[in-house]
């Protein structure tokens, strides 16, 4: 009986994937045929769902000694026609989705010490504030076998596309977690390949050829940060008011949180945070680089 | 049990049917543009997750496997190929006149075909029977210089094992295959420090001295050939080598060895793979790595000064009262942008030879090589080289090289991809002593196919 139940089961499974509409062929889905695509996924899902249901009862008709009855499939929903493409304009530059605060906001101003590095490269930001994805690109060039910038800041979302100036070949990857990415080998001349951030965190980039070339992009989920001035202050406008957690993060430094109350009339924080020696890092393949890498 | 798994599952039907019912009343309340930003967002989460799971799968190799396949045609133009003429009746040089049965002019190497140093044929000279690899007897023809597969485990973050070997496809002689591989690297790295700068190696790996081994593979070299000393300093040793750098920006580099033999090319005379004698090679190289400024701020380059040097028992003597060395200096120049690099190296040595274990003595006066190599574009090199090598050599009194050589390289590249490059060289070998000039320019080719 297990046998015959698996193997309804296996059948079942690609006779639902068989009569699934098929896929658009266009390269570019509008917005119903993506929709339709969703729901294909949420129909294969339900006939998934369905199928693991009637595996369930008729094991327990099975132990009840009653006899096994398979109920048919429900019929698979037929997604929406799709209607004439619809145009979206697309842009190239940076558009970060600015958190649009629902209540009151206010100003978070402060100051962050910085041990053993610049402030310059010291970011700050509002960690539990979550916005949607945001759009657009920002460029880090790889040229004189060095990225440029060395540290950005991103949003959640956005593209960050790094051109290569250099005659020699260069590969880009990281393996931060959930914004891991390999981008092969390219050089001058050839397209700029990018990646997308989707993930906040630290985003930790490399070269494949050269160990030298490195660089820190920080993803924030928002657009509530702020880079430290020199003299080490920074400030952060339209904060939603209440109690919030705020992050100083620099490359090569332990990210340091502390909560701030948020009122209308502000708020204030004072961070500290140490910079440490950079250390050495593996290739894309989890290898040492080796003496000779450069 | 099963009743809890019923229960689950009513109640996941349950909870989907009631997350649906909320799906879609949210879902009606979005406008059309929040609707097309949700799914945009998803689309883009789902994308970069499958990367990220196929990146992951690729990284989960335990070992990483590349290597290159060198296809050559090359043309030589004279002398039957050969880079050596004999000084018939000790025309050119009377001097050696009753001190050696033979005595040759020119130089064995000079009309290399590939980056592995061959010639295009060593010539039929008297009284020795010598492995020719190519033998092209002056003909031109193709060539599989060699199919060199490389494998490099990291056994921990700071322990690399890497083992390269070439294939080296020949012709057979006597019903037997001429095809030969070698064992090129294969050697344990040992990253001690977290900063990565000082490594520990064991094994045979590439030599200290000089700057040419790191363009001794043709997936690192700009153009086919090597120079006229590369013999003496393109070997892999077997042994031991440490190397640190040192100071902000690596301005100084350290490295040192202690190992078989001397760092020679193994098919040549002054090396010892599994050593006949006691006696230990040691060798060393310091360097100076030096940011240029230029004008406006910006780096104008890299310049690496370095002088490295070599002592040890003669290679294949029975016992270690010979000695074997060398000297030499280099400098490497790399603009920031990388379009432009200029190496220049020179190297003098000395090996007493044992005649009673029939080994080659070495005096070489002097050799070296100045070279250019520019990206005209990213995908387009030319390389300018100009060399000389003044040396002598010798076995007991039987036979004497006289080798008073330059040489001057003009080279083009096209770098297709990182797959693939294609590569050609016209070498004009000339003598600078007051004697026979000897035909052997080469034209050579490459095609190099890397993976």
């Amino acid at each position: 009986m297990r046998r015959f139940l698996i193997l309804a089961l296996v059948v079942s499974l690609p006779a639902a994937a068989q009569t699934a509409p098929p896929r658009p062929k266009s390269a570019k889905p509008t917005i119903d045929q993506l929709i339709a695509q969703q729901q294909e996924l949420m129909n294969e899902l339900v006939q998934q769902r369905t199928i693991l249901l009637q595996l369930l009862q008729a094991e327990r008709a099975r132990a009840e000694g009653k006899p096994v009855v398979f109920s048919p499939l429900p019929p698979i929903r037929e997604p929406e026609p799709p209607s004439e493409p619809e145009v979206v304009a697309r842009t190239a530059t940076p558009k970060p989705r600015k958190v649009v605060p629902t209540g009151p906001s206010a100003t978070v101003t402060g100051q962050v010490n910085v041990k053993g590095g610049k402030p310059s490269e010291v970011f700050v930001y509002v960690d539990d504030v979550r916005a949607p994805l945001a759009r657009g690109t920002f460029e880090i060039q790889q040229k004189d076998k060095q990225f440029q910038p060395r540290v950005a800041v991103v949003q959640r979302g956005m593209t960050v596309v790094f051109p290569n100036y250099d005659a020699v070949f260069h590969n880009v990857f990281s393996v931060s977690p959930g914004n891991s990415f390999d981008l092969g080998t390219y050089q001058a001349g050839d397209p700029a390949k990018s990646a997308v951030m989707t993930t906040p965190g630290v985003v930790d980039i490399f070269c494949n050829l050269h160990s030298r070339m490195t660089a820190s992009v920080l993803v924030v989920p928002n657009s509530l940060y702020a880079k430290v001035g020199a003299d080490g202050k920074f400030r952060i406008d339209n904060v939603p008011v209440g109690n919030h957690r705020l992050v100083a993060w620099t490359p090569n430094g332990t990210p340091v949180a502390q909560s701030v109350e948020v009122g209308t009339g502000g708020g204030e924080a004072a961070l500290s945070i140490e910079v440490a020696e950079r250390a050495t890092h593996t290739n894309k393949y989890g290898q040492p680089y080796g003496s000779y890498g450069d | 049990m099963k009743l809890a798994l019923i229960a689950l599952a009513v109640g996941l039907t349950a909870f989907g049917a009631e997350k649906e019912k909320d799906q879609d009343k949210k879902e009606e309340e979005k406008s059309d543009s929040e609707r097309l930003d949700s799914l945009e967002d998803k689309v883009k989460e789902l994308e970069a997750a499958l990367r990220r799971a196929e990146e992951s799968l690729r990284a989960a190799q335990p070992v990483h496997v590349s290597g290159y396949a060198d296809l050559g045609f090359f043309m030589p133009r004279g002398n039957g190929g050969a880079g050596v003429v004999e000084d018939f009746a000790n025309a050119t040089f009377p001097q050696y006149q009753g001190r050696y049965g033979w005595v040759f002019l020119g130089d064995l190497l000079a009309p290399v075909v590939n980056s592995r140093g061959e010639a295009a044929d060593l010539g039929e000279l008297p009284g020795v029977q010598r492995y020719d690899s190519v033998h092209s007897r002056g003909a031109p023809g193709f060539i599989a210089n060699e199919i060199n597969v490389t494998l490099s485990a990291g056994l921990s973050e700071q322990l690399l094992a890497t083992t390269s070997v070439n294939f080296v496809p020949r012709s057979g002689n006597d019903f037997s295959l001429g095809d030969a591989f070698d064992v090129d690297i294969a050697q344990l790295e040992w990253i001690p420090f977290v900063n990565g700068k000082t490594s520990f190696f064991v094994g045979k790996f590439d030599p200290v001295i000089g700057i040419e081994y790191r363009d001794r593979k043709p997936a690192s070299r700009f153009g086919v050939t090597p120079s006229l000393i590369a013999r003496y300093t393109m070997g892999t040793p077997l042994g031991i080598k440490a190397r640190t750098k040192l100071f902000p920006g690596d301005l100084l580099t350290i490295a040192a060895a202690v190992t078989n033999g001397s760092s020679g090319q193994e098919q040549f005379h002054f090396y010892d793979e599994v050593d006949t004698n006691a006696g230990k090679t040691v060798s060393g190289r310091v360097s100076l790595k030096l940011q240029l400024p230029a004008p406006g701020g910006r780096a104008l380059g890299e310049l690496e000064l370095g002088a490295s040097g070599e002592y040890g028992a003669q290679d294949r003597a029975l016992d270690s009262s010979g000695i074997l060395w060398f000297i030499g200096g280099d400098l490497l120049f790399t603009s920031s942008s990388g379009r432009v690099q200029v190496k220049a190296q020179v190297l003098r040595g000395m090996g007493e030879g044992r005649a009673v274990d029939q080994v080659y003595g070495l005096h070489l006066g002097s050799g070296g090589y100045l070279e250019a190599d520019v990206k005209v574009t990213p995908m387009i090199g030319v390389l300018g080289r100009g060399e000389w090598r003044d040396a002598f050599v010798w076995l007991s009194d039987e036979r004497a090289y006289v080798t008073k050589s330059w040489r001057g390289t003009l080279g083009a590249r096209v770098t297709f991809n990182s797959h693939v490059t294609l590569k050609a060289e016209y070498l004009l070998n000339g003598e600078y002593y007051a004697g026979p000039q000897i035909p052997n320019d080469v034209f050579t080719s490459s095609l190099l196919l890397s993976y």
